[in-house]
């Protein structure tokens, strides 16, 4: 047999930056899954006359105008090429598909993207959505592209021509020039942090968590020749903050300012939070990954909490500290997570708690170990889901703090149903 | 002829339907089914890759756009991954030929 080396991509460095966070040319990032982007997707868009489609597209822009402009400072890229070589590595090597831009000059042109996580992996093979999904990879194209030709970042504008979403066999994006550019927000980037650093992992376990840090530093998370990343049985993107937090904080100000309901969006948000701990979270479970380097550290269910609390502290969403664990409650401390540093870029001190995801994502872990059981391998399908998330011992999560208020760290609260 | 028989299923949770899992009854060992992979990649442009997990080597083997193998990870199994823009029929006859290769691939064992 003879193997052969890939070709390699035009990427900026990617260091871990302090409390677990993921960082490359400023933009924090965040792995999530098809299923949480698809949910959050489709919570976003759920009435058209909130506009959200534009925000989506315009937000992607910000996020890859700001790294493509930062990173190609930081690799010395000069030529249009060069910065749009990066543009679509970076587009592959964080999962979101493959995306040429080739034919972009400075007036503009067509994309294509032959592989696309939003147009192909947020439907099964059997179906198809009414409009395109591709929103993200719209505003991508258009972001990049202005930051390839030294513009400010609204300065293309960005028309859907076809998606794979809506069965069209690959997605094309048009781009023209927008004159004068829009002047629409820019990247938060890496968000405004408390700089606290956080404790060592509760000792109060037979998981190893540097171990296991350690041992997932060697997996591959980077997107396949397709520029997809088919890990954990669902496929993983390695999505932006700042991205995340424009369309969430933005969609949750709209609901306020033309319905006033407020809680009814957050509600919305923390189940696709919900789904994200138990798609995500449970494909790490019942990965044979998870079998090779966690499962055999776990003695009890006890631990199998400190360990998937251990690998989501390597996933980019800061530091997670079990404070207290019980049958029924659990406390976690999230440091430096990306919405509260996003928040508190944006819009400064909020009145409310923000951690939307990871309100949902802390039920959703203690719902698939404590109520579903998943150590003996249940099938992690919607009607599963049904079954834990509407069983009377179902958990729900309060937070206690928030570092979006100003506190130190934002702590969750689990509780189970009774 | 080997009596191995070779079970094909699809992994539940993958909405494209892309990954499949093979596992072999009675069960193979993993350096029967490298030649299996071996057999399957011969002629073909490939990477590899191995990742050491815990006591495991996971190792993959990259057909480009059309296919990954994963093998290592649990024993006797190998999983397969078809890339997206594989077509359905490629997709078809590549599992009927796995499945073969491993149902014979039984040389040498005792």
């Amino acid at each position: 047999m003879t193997s052969h080396p890939p070709t390699a991509r035009v990427l900026c460095s990617m260091e871990p930056a302090p409390y677990g966070r993921l960082l490359t040319a400023g933009e924090p990032l965040v792995f999530h899954c098809n299923k949480y982007n698809y949910w959050l997707q489709q919570t976003l868009l759920l009435d058209r006359s909130l506009g959200m489609r534009e925000v989506m597209v315009d937000a992607a822009a910000a996020s890859a105008h700001s790294l493509v402009s930062r990173g190609s400072d930081e690799l010395g890229l000069t030529t249009p090429e060069e910065r749009l070589r990066l543009a679509s590595d970076t587009f592959a090597q964080f999962g979101f598909g493959t995306l040429d831009l080739t034919r972009i000059t400075t007036s503009g042109g067509e994309a294509v993207t032959p592989t696309s996580h939003f147009g192909q992996c947020l439907v099964d093979e059997r179906g198809s959505f009414q409009e395109p999904q591709n929103l993200f990879d719209a505003g991508y194209a258009a972001g990049a592209a202005a930051a390839a030709y030294g513009l400010p970042a609204g300065s293309f504008g960005a028309e859907i021509l076809a998606c794979h979403s809506v069965g069209d066999p690959e997605g094309r994006v048009a781009l023209s020039r927008r004159d004068p550019p829009a002047d629409f927000f820019l990247s938060h980037g890496e968000g405004v942090g408390n700089e606290i650093a956080p404790p060592p992992p509760n000792a109060d376990t037979n998981v190893d968590e540097l171990g296991i840090l350690e041992a997932l530093s060697g997996l591959d998370f980077s997107g396949n020749e397709e520029g997809l990343i088919h890990r954990f049985g669902v496929m993983l993107t390695l999505q932006f903050g700042s991205y995340l937090n424009r369309v969430v904080y933005e969609f949750v100000h709209r609901m306020v300012d033309r319905a006033g309901m407020i809680e009814p969006a957050e509600a919305l948000l923390v189940e696709a939070g919900h789904r994200c701990g138990f798609h995500t979270l449970g494909g790490v479970m019942t990965s044979p990954e998870w079998d090779a380097v966690v499962r055999p550290q776990c003695r009890n269910e006890d631990d199998w909490i400190h360990g998937i609390v251990a690998v989501i502290n390597a996933l980019g969403y800061g530091t997670w500290r079990v404070e207290e664990l019980t049958e029924d409650r659990l406390v976690v401390r999230a440091y430096d997570g990306y919405e509260s540093r996003g928040y508190k870029a944006l819009f400064g001190r909020a009145s409310r708690p923000t951690d939307y995801l990871v309100q949902g994502g802390a039920a959703g872990l203690f719902n698939l170990i404590r109520v579903g059981k998943i150590a003996d391998r249940p099938i992690l399908d919607d009607a599963f889901y049904e079954t834990v998330l509407n069983a009377p011992e179902s958990a729900r999560t309060e937070l206690a703090t928030c570092e979006s208020m100003g506190d130190d760290y934002t702590s969750l609260v689990v509780t189970r149903g009774e | 002829m080997s009596d191995r028989t070779v079970s094909v299923e699809r992994a539940p949770r993958c909405r494209q339907g892309l990954e499949w899992v093979f596992t072999a009854t009675p069960s193979l060992a993993d350096e029967d089914i490298l030649r299996a992979v071996t057999q399957l990649l011969d002629g073909e442009r490939w990477t590899t890759q191995s990742t050491r997990l815990g006591e495991a080597v996971l190792t993959s083997f990259v057909v480009p756009f059309r296919f990954e193998l994963r093998v290592g990870l649990v024993p006797g199994q190998l999983t397969l991954l078809h890339r997206m823009r594989a077509e359905e029929p490629a997709r078809v006859a590549l599992r009927e030929r796995l499945a073969g290769l491993l149902g014979a691939s039984d040389a040498g064992v005792p």
